[in-house]
């Protein structure tokens, strides 16, 4: 009887070994250079940050308290966050009014010399702001990019995400927490 | 499924996971190792080649010397001044990659690389023990891509006997 059970236990204790590790999705670098995931636990927090988007405003993050918000954490030379640029204007365009906003930290070192650039031909229509390492720190370091976190409407990272991921899965992401 | 994709992408981000101290996002993965190059031997009036043998991690790439897309990063090697005149770089053949991240293919280096660069040496051979250089690059793999990182580069040098 023990034998027989034992094999699906042990699959289930993979299992929920797996879905604790996708609650820590949020991932650094080691010493030996692998990417590892944090130990955080979600729901958490987002720590609060104020940027100034292109035209100078504040972006606050706290204002959109009450919002869904895809927080994604991006560079002008990292390939994949340019195939997801277009799927986050989409969906800033069809949630926006339910309560939905996308806002893109870009870590590129050039700042603006290079983000606005970038932003004008990806005709972006969501806030951009330019982070820092101490800002990406709040965020668990930020290991790779793409990395995007969603947050509820209550203020806390529940999904977090590094590198690229199907569009469908944001949507889900999304439509589950609208 | 969801779980599924997301345990792959975290295997495809992670490779070989271990743990230790983490690094912020500006420390940058170190994807690409220097190997040892061999002594370069300097006779006076001569070209000397000086090969930097680079190896890039299993599942990852570096932009080429001249990525395609103006966006990206180009790995570059360059020298501190040394009493030695530079003359040329020679890059190695790029790889052309088709990626999910691109509707193009993209000019990159993977496995092991040798970049050469060429010198004159003068006639009055300059008393060195090294060239000491930088290599700068940026590495993606399929799913994400790390911060553009520099690594040193020192190549033990002395006069021909």
């Amino acid at each position: 009887m023990f034998r027989r059970m034992k094999m699906p236990l042990l699959v289930c204790f993979g299992v929920l070994l797996a879905l604790a590790s996708c609650a820590r999705e949020s991932a650094t670098i080691s010493e030996d250079n692998t990417v590892q995931a944090a130990t955080s636990e979600l729901p958490k927090p987002a720590a609060d940050f104020t940027l100034k988007d292109a035209e100078g405003r504040d972006v606050k993050l706290s204002d959109y308290k009450g919002k869904v918000v895809l927080l994604n954490f991006w560079a002008t030379w990292c390939g994949p966050c340019k195939i997801e640029m277009p799927w986050f204007v989409d969906f800033q365009r069809k949630y926006k009014d339910r309560g939905f906003s996308v806002i893109a930290v870009s870590l590129d070192d050039e700042g603006w010399e290079v983000v606005r650039p970038f932003t004008d031909r990806f005709e972006l229509n969501f806030p951009v702001v330019v982070g820092s390492n101490e800002m990406a720190d709040q965020y668990g370091g930020i290991a790779a990019l793409p990395t995007t976190f969603i947050i509820n409407k209550e203020g806390q990272i529940v999904i977090s995400h590094m590198g690229l991921v199907g569009r469908g899965e944001y949507e889900e992401d999304i439509e589950g927490l609208l | 499924m969801k779980v599924c994709s997301r345990l792959f992408a975290a295997a495809l981000l992670a490779g070989a996971v271990s743990v230790s101290g983490a690094q912020s996002f500006s420390s940058g993965l170190r994807a690409a190792t220097v190997l040892p190059s061999p002594v370069v031997k300097l006779k006076p009036g001569e070209i000397v080649d000086v090969p930097v043998t680079i190896q890039i991690r299993p599942a990852y790439h570096i932009n080429s010397s001249r990525p395609a897309d103006e966006y990206l990063i180009p790995t570059a090697l360059t020298w501190e001044p040394s009493g030695l005149d530079l003359k040329e770089t020679d890059y190695p053949e790029p790889e052309l990659v088709n990626y999910l991240f691109s509707s193009q293919p993209v000019s990159v280096y993977s496995n092991k690389i040798v970049i050469v660069s060429r010198f004159a040496v003068p006639d009055k051979v300059p008393a060195l023990t090294e060239l000491k250089g930088r290599l700068r690059y940026q590495a993606c793999n399929s799913k994400a891509c790390f911060p553009p990182t520099s690594t040193d580069v020192t190549v033990a040098a002395a006069a021909a006997q």
